[in-house]
């Protein structure tokens, strides 16, 4: 369990260290969103009903960036090699270094999408499921990206592909958390996409650490 | 043939993108397995003689 | 009985040699079924099975386009079982097997794809129209291309075949899921006046030869497969003579 921990604290350490921390998942999260009406026009109107898909697809963007480095570094310092002879399951390290990429991005993407949500002319009523939803789907994101991240962690320019392996994978929690934005935001019962979209993640959960520690095994004899 | 009715050139134009496909998977894999089996054969003569 | 040959077959087939006189004894037969099927199954297609009361006439390109989604699907299921081969048995025909069926698969689904959007413009007026089975298939396509990507991004092969085999089996997964978060989600943009492809209005005249080209697309992918298979098989041979060569000329050169 310590180990577990120390994998955290280190994974956020180093986030910070790089500058990659939170600030910056939400700096590009913010300007993603502001790029938005550049392309659609200044209609409020229009803004508003779209903005659901806007900061869902943009939490998905602000989610994948970074992904590409979860595994490389540790994979170049040859950590990675540690932690394959080490006591601990890969498995859960796994889980612990998505959760910690998790805890630096998904989860201050969800706490502050209700601001940038005003800025996008998202009912009031919106609010507190966006929020919800983004805190149950992205943790899916994170642990998709995780099994493109240890199959792309050999690669010198794997970020490319990683979206291209990742994306469509990741469709099923867009569908959901939007549309549970999306219900909320027309005033409609929005229980059942939430279930959904929380089982989407708890597959995922289940999943994803361990593809990701068989892809890492396996590339190695 | 019949006559295809007013929607035919859809009709038409549907089976010969279907067979523009299934020709380039046909050729390519064809295209490939010769390659493939001339290099193979330049190899292991060039490897015979040596 | 069944039981004591089966397992021999596998592990002779293990071997490349063998593989190549079974394929080169199967080859032919599935090239000359594959003509008879396509054959009998395009004369039916228009000329003995009746237009739609509803679609008329367009009816037709069904015969080229729900046997290609079969296929689609098919080909998957097949690099599923032989991504557990790769990773669970390690059986060396595996991966040679899955490599070759990608580029097949995606092919299948582009048909699909195409046909669709063919017999989309006369009956919906679009060139596309975001159809939950379109839009499966689309998402298919997608996840076909990924594992092409991720084939050429490892030149190791073997390195690069049990990643692909992790991937084949997280999208297996993941296509479920994937299937029905699209019917979810189309259910709820319903447009007014759908037109369902092979919806309940198919005559019994139409199922023979849309049988008929489902078995031309299989057999045409048997000959393809095998065809694949053999040329990667003397890809992989003709790159440990290189490497065996390569190794002769450095030793010849440091003495």
């Amino acid at each position: 369990m310590n180990a577990l921990f120390a994998v955290i604290r280190r994974e956020i350490t180093l986030a910070r260290r790089i500058g990659a921390g939170a600030e910056l998942g939400i700096v590009f999260f913010l300007i993603l969103i502001s790029v938005v009406p550049f392309a659609i026009g200044a209609d409020q109107k229009l803004i508003g009903r779209i903005a659901p898909a806007i900061l869902w697809l943009a939490a998905l963007l602000a989610t994948l960036l970074g992904l590409d480095r979860l595994l490389q570094a540790d994979e170049e310092d040859g950590i990675v090699d540690h932690l394959l002879l080490g006591d601990t399951p890969l498995m859960l390290v796994l889980a612990a270094k998505a959760l910690a990429h998790w805890l630096v991005t998904g989860l201050p993407l969800s706490l502050v999408a209700p601001l940038l949500g005003l800025m996008l002319a998202i009912e009031p009523g919106a609010m507190l499921p966006l929020t919800i939803s983004l805190l149950i789907g992205t943790p899916a994101l994170t642990l998709i990206g995780l099994v493109g991240a240890s199959l792309t962690v050999s690669l010198k320019r794997g970020g490319l592909l990683l979206s291209v392996l990742v994306l469509p994978l990741s469709i099923p929690t867009l569908i959901f958390g939007a549309t549970v934005v999306k219900e909320a935001a027309a005033g409609r019962a929005y229980e059942t996409p939430l279930m959904l979209l929380a089982g989407v993640s708890l597959i995922m959960l289940v999943i994803a650490p361990l593809a990701a520690a068989g892809a890492l095994r396996f590339a190695r004899n | 043939m019949a006559d295809l009715g007013p929607h035919g050139s859809y009709i038409l134009a549907s089976y010969v993108a279907a067979g523009v496909i299934v020709g380039w998977m046909i050729l390519s894999s064809l295209l490939a397995n010769r390659s493939a089996a001339r290099r193979l054969a330049a190899m292991e003569t060039r490897e015979g003689q040596s | 009985m069944e039981t004591a040959t089966k397992p021999s077959l596998w592990l002779r087939l293990a071997n490349p040699a063998a593989f190549n006189t079974l394929a080169n004894r199967l080859l032919w037969p599935l090239i000359i079924a594959t003509v008879a099927a396509f054959a009998y199954g395009l004369y039916g297609a228009f000329m003995t099975s009746p237009a739609d009361y509803q679609q008329g006439e367009t009816v037709r390109i069904m015969y080229i386009h729900v046997p290609a989604a079969w296929l689609a699907l098919f080909v998957y299921a097949g690099m599923s079982v032989s991504a557990l081969g790769t990773l669970v048995f390690r059986h060396p025909m595996a991966d040679v097997a899955q490599k070759a069926a990608a580029p097949l698969g995606a092919g299948f689904t582009l048909i699909c794809l195409i046909t669709g959007s063919f017999w989309g413009k006369p009956m919906w007026g679009t060139w596309w129209e975001w159809d939950a089975r379109l839009t499966s298939v689309l998402i298919l396509f997608l996840i076909y291309l990924g594992i092409i990507a991720l084939w050429r991004a490892i030149d190791e092969p073997q390195r690069g075949a049990r990643a692909v085999a992790i991937l084949t089996l997280v999208g297996a997964v993941n296509l479920p899921i994937i299937k029905f978060s699209v019917d979810w989600w189309y259910t709820l943009h319903q447009p007014a006046s759908v037109f369902r492809m092979g919806g309940p209005s198919i005559h019994k005249s139409m199922l023979t030869p849309l049988f008929a080209m489902g078995l031309a697309y299989l057999f045409l992918y048997l000959v393809l497969l095998i065809l694949r298979m053999k040329t990667e098989l003397m890809t992989r041979r003709l790159e440990r003579l290189q490497i065996v060569a390569a190794d002769k000329l450095a030793k010849s050169t440091g003495a």
